[in-house]
């Protein structure tokens, strides 16, 4: 702190005591005995702060006030006043013009100086830091202006409004230091105005200045408090006070410290009585209490001082002319700046009605005006302390509420961060949905290429099933499958799909070169093509007019070959990243497509040369076939007859002329006989052997214990000296007459090389092992070489000499032939002169085998 | 062999040795004068239905027996099993096929076309006389014929 403080007064005593006690304070203290002194201060030092005497040798203190006021930058210096003038006329006049603070005399020296201190501290803040901003909001432009100029004037910046709303958006967005506002306006009015401010957290400290109309309205005014007017002034009164009024209550401030004055300072109490003697005691025995009293003599004047300074009690005398002490103390209570001083009522009579009355009006307390001054003494230092209390109490509440109010507004600011971040949420979850919506139609394509894949094989179908969906999908007017004749250097369409129709099938050709870079292709690029670089012809003029301005080739590659590629094309030349990575997942998925078509193209004709073969092999293998079966029936007819006539003749000759032949002719027709039936053996085997082949087997289920059987009745006859042993046989499925074959063949040659041997005996037998069953025929016969095994199932092989045993060497070739159409197989075991164990297996499950 | 006693047993085979075994052997049990030898399916064809050369043949005394060969030049054993089995007044004679042939084709042929009997000439030329005999008693002497 720079500036002086500048003490004004005619007594030496009170500018030495002054002076000294400011310089205890570390401030440099100019003391003035009269207003000329203090000017000529005034103009070479610079002031801080002004205490001054109202009355002064050279005239009043109070026009000493005026003139500070209008000096450059003296609007903002603080001036406290010593008076001993406890009239509230005086004292609203030093207020009016613009005094910060009353000091009465006799002065309390600590006092003087921590207001002072305390005024200069304040003053330190707000007004320096920024340029004060004040909003008037009044409907009458006349007045608005006169107004606006003259707050322009004391430096202040302006705002302005017509209007209460117009004023309440304005106050929202400059947030202005104070506001001027109109009582009457259409629309809201002033106190809708002021209670609306009250309302928000960030403007209820906002100080407010009523304007009343020119009309003294009592309910106006008090309406104008209640809803939290800081202070009112009429409209009539000149523009000066006004101002004054204003400054006031900017100087009044903000923050929650207005509301609890220090503690320490002396308590101002406004004492109003109409009788001038009650009243002169009653201000000097508190003055001696160390009270500041303020003396006034009507409800009105009480009033009046009130609206321009607070007060920490009020002693109200019940009865008085005019404006009463019971209707004083109702206004007080019932402006929202004033109801919580404490009423002390000042009563003559100890009536109950007027205690009930008074009390009922709001006062807060009474006393007898014929009390002890014990009494009241003790009555106002309780209404003091109480009123401290509350005062404490309130800036705690206060302070809660703020500290509410913040979290709620913390709270709803959370809300709208939140808020913004679940919509920012939201709008990313629906752009991922729709990107996820595309990207399934996507998939959905390729799947349905992939499909068509499987289940299409004919290249025409697929790209009819595919092209249309991916012409939607890419977003552009057509899209058409190309494929690549090298070799004419051309390309031709595979299919094509427009806006209106789809094109299938070839026919449609043009340069390789509109496919662009082929290199570039064959790595992969797919290629920008600007219709308009291409060179001139029917191709060019045929894509123009149907809108194709660029178009992108995407090669379709499948095992290192570029086959062609997938191009689509519309009125931009500009193609999305999305555009292409769909187009190359397609293009790769008809690539293979093509691969297999032309794959299955070519193991489809491959197949047709099979079939044709296998139908020139099989008509050959018919007419074989044919042939074999002539040759059998010429065998089994040509053959035969022959053979019967040679047998037939040399029987008739040994019939009709045997006495003519001697024993040699006799042998001689024998032999002739005897080869003629081995010779018809060898037909009829050799014809059944043919026939097992070729006949279609007639399977049914077979008791083969009852074949077996049959056919040892057959045979045995012919061989009694054999026994022979039938155990149980597992059933089979086959063909009846074959399988009797296969018996009698197995059986006969067990009787036939078993007949001659001592003991000769044959077991047949059977199992079933797994999923095969097994027949065993097993003889003590002459059995046979296992070295010569080889050669056992052979056609014409035997491992026997003719004069040792009759036989064709087809009976066992018959009998493999049989058992493997059956889908089984044979097999025999043997040693010479110790038998022979000959067995088939036949597949439980009966024969699946038709063919030989 | 023109008699004016009725023919019993017609035979109707292209191979004249087999012709003369057959015969051989019907005449050892005392057939063979009554048996009419034809060489192949045409004269077979005529000689019961009373036609050609055989127009003056009595048609209501057809023969009691026919043995017939399958395998001839110009029509075959078959095709004169089919005419006289669809014909409603030679339906009933007997009919015997003896043929060389043991092919399934034939004998199923053969008795859908409803032969009487289904002979495979062995050739065991004993069993032959064996057979033919058999047969030739069996139908001539033995079995009835309605009318």
């Amino acid at each position: 702190m720079s500036g002086a403080v500048m003490i004004v007064d005619d007594s030496l005593t009170v500018r030495m005591d002054l002076v000294e006690a400011f310089s205890a304070e570390g401030l440099r203290a100019i003391g003035c005995e009269n207003i000329a002194k203090a000017r000529a201060v005034l103009a070479v030092e610079d002031v801080a702060l002004a205490v001054l005497d109202v009355l002064l040798p050279d005239g009043s203190g109070v026009e000493l006030v005026r003139e500070i006021r209008a000096m450059p930058g003296g609007a903002a210096m603080p001036i406290l006043m010593l008076s001993t003038e406890a009239e509230v006329r005086d004292r609203i006049r030093g207020l009016a013009i613009g005094s910060d603070d009353y000091a009465g005399k006799p002065y309390e020296r600590d006092y003087v100086v921590a207001r002072a201190l305390e005024l200069l501290g304040r003053r330190a803040g707000p007004s320096q830091a920024r340029q004060t901003t004040v909003l008037v909001i009044d409907d009458s432009a006349t007045f608005r202006n006169e107004l606006c100029r003259a707050l322009e004037r004391e430096g202040y910046i302006v705002l302005s409004a017509a209007s209460g709303e117009e004023g309440l958006r304005s106050a929202a967005l400059h947030r202005p230091s104070a506001i001027i506002v109109d009582g009457v306006l259409p629309g809201i009015d002033g106190a809708t105005v002021i209670r609306k401010l009250r309302l928000d957290a960030a403007m209820r400290q906002t100080p407010c200045v009523m304007l009343t109309g020119s009309t003294l309205d009592r309910s106006a005014e008090l309406n104008a408090l209640d809803a939290g007017a800081d202070a009112f002034v009429r409209k009539e009164e000149n523009m000066e006070l006004v101002l004054a009024r204003l400054a006031a209550v900017l100087r009044a401030g903000s923050g929650p410290e207005r509301a609890t004055p220090s503690l320490h300072s002396p308590k101002k109490i406004l004492a109003v009585d109409d009788s001038e003697t009650y009243l002169d005691a009653l201000t000097s025995t508190l003055r001696g209490e160390g009270y500041d009293v303020i003396a006034a003599r009507s409800g009105d004047e009480a009033l009046e001082m009130l609206g321009a300074q607070p007060v920490d009690c009020i002693l109200l005398d019940r009865i008085m002319p005019g404006l009463d002490g019971t209707d004083a103390c109702r206004r007080i209570k019932a402006s929202a700046a004033t109801r919580d001083i404490p009423i002390i009522m000042l009563t003559g009579s100890e009536s109950r009605e007027a205690i009930i009355e008074g009390l009922s009006a709001g006062a807060d307390d009474y006393v007898l005006k014929s009390s002890e001054d014990d009494v009241l003494k003790a009555r106002l230092r309780a209404q003091l302390r109480r009123r401290q209390i509350e005062d404490e109490s309130r800036h705690i509440r206060l302070e809660l509420l703020r500290k509410e109010l913040e979290a709620v507004d913390r709270l709803a600011q959370q809300e709208r961060a939140h808020k913004t971040e679940l919509e920012r949420q939201l709008a990313e979850i629906r752009r991922t949905q729709e990107a996820l919506a595309k990207h399934a139609e996507r998939l959905s394509i390729v799947h349905e290429i992939d499909r068509a894949l499987i289940g299409e094989i004919d290249l025409h179908a697929l790209a009819a099933v595919v092209l249309q969906p991916l012409r939607t999908l890419l977003g552009v007017p057509r899209v058409v499958v190309n494929l690549f004749d090298f070799a004419a250097g051309e390309v031709e369409w595979l299919a094509a799909a427009g806006r209106r129709r789809t094109h299938i099938g070839p026919g449609v050709r043009y340069p390789l070169s509109f496919m662009g870079d082929l290199e570039a292709l064959r790595r992969g690029e797919p290629q920008v093509i600007d219709t308009h670089e291409l060179p001139s012809g029917p191709e060019k003029e045929a894509l123009l007019t149907s809108g194709v301005r660029a178009y992108m080739a995407v090669p379709m590659i499948a095992a290192n070959e570029l086959l062609g590629a997938l191009s689509f094309g519309g009125e931009h030349t500009q193609f999305t990243p999305e555009q292409a990575t769909i187009a190359r997942e397609v293009a790769t998925q008809l690539a293979i497509a093509i691969t297999q078509a032309r794959l299955f193209e070519r193991v489809k004709r491959h197949a047709e040369e099979l079939e044709q073969k296998v139908r020139e092999r099989t008509s050959e293998l018919e007419v074989a076939n044919r042939e074999l079966e002539a040759f059998s029936y010429s065998v089994s007819h040509d053959l035969r007859a022959p053979l019967r006539a040679v047998d037939g003749y040399a029987l008739m000759l040994q019939e009709d002329y045997t006495a003519r032949l001697d024993d040699e002719g006799r042998r001689l027709l024998g032999v002739i006989r005897g080869s003629a039936a081995q010779m018809g053996r060898l037909i009829d085997d050799l014809l059944k052997f043919s026939q097992v082949g070729r006949k279609p087997l007639a399977s049914a289920p077979l008791d083969m214990r009852a074949l077996a059987a049959e056919s040892i009745g057959e045979l045995s006859p012919a061989y009694p000296t054999v026994r022979v042993e039938l155990r149980e046989l597992p059933a089979a499925t086959g063909d009846r007459a074959l399988l009797k074959h296969v018996w009698m063949n197995l059986i006969g040659n067990a009787l036939k090389y078993s007949a001659r041997s001592d003991g000769a005996r044959i077991e047949i037998s059977g199992r079933v092992d797994g999923a095969e069953n097994v027949y065993s025929v097993r003889d003590n016969g002459a059995g046979f070489d296992m070295r010569y095994y080889d050669k056992l199932f052979k056609v014409f092989q035997r491992l026997h000499r003719e004069d040792e045993f009759e036989g064709t060497g087809v009976g066992l070739a018959i009998v493999q032939r049989v058992v493997v159409r059956h889908g089984g197989r044979v097999w025999g075991e043997g040693a010479v002169a110790d038998g022979a164990c000959f067995s088939f297996a036949l597949p439980t499950g009966g024969t699946s085998n038709g063919k030989p | 062999m023109e008699s004016l006693e009725p023919i019993e047993i017609l035979l109707v085979e292209d191979n004249p040795k087999d012709a003369e075994m057959t015969l051989r052997a019907l005449r050892s049990h005392n057939l063979g004068n009554r048996v009419f030898w034809v060489k192949d399916g045409a004269e077979a064809l005529d000689f019961i239905f009373c036609r050609g050369v055989y127009a003056s043949r009595d048609a209501a005394r057809p023969p009691k027996l026919v043995l017939l060969d399958l395998k001839m030049p110009k029509v075959d054993g078959i095709e004169v099993l089919r005419q006289v089995k669809a014909d409603e007044r030679m339906r009933a004679i007997p009919v015997v096929v003896m043929t060389s042939s043991n092919e399934e084709r034939d004998v199923t042929e053969s008795y859908r076309l409803g032969v009487n009997s289904y002979i495979v000439k062995p050739i065991d030329f004993a069993a032959f006389l064996e057979v033919v005999a058999k047969i030739g008693l069996y139908w001539v002497l033995t079995n009835r014929v309605p009318g």
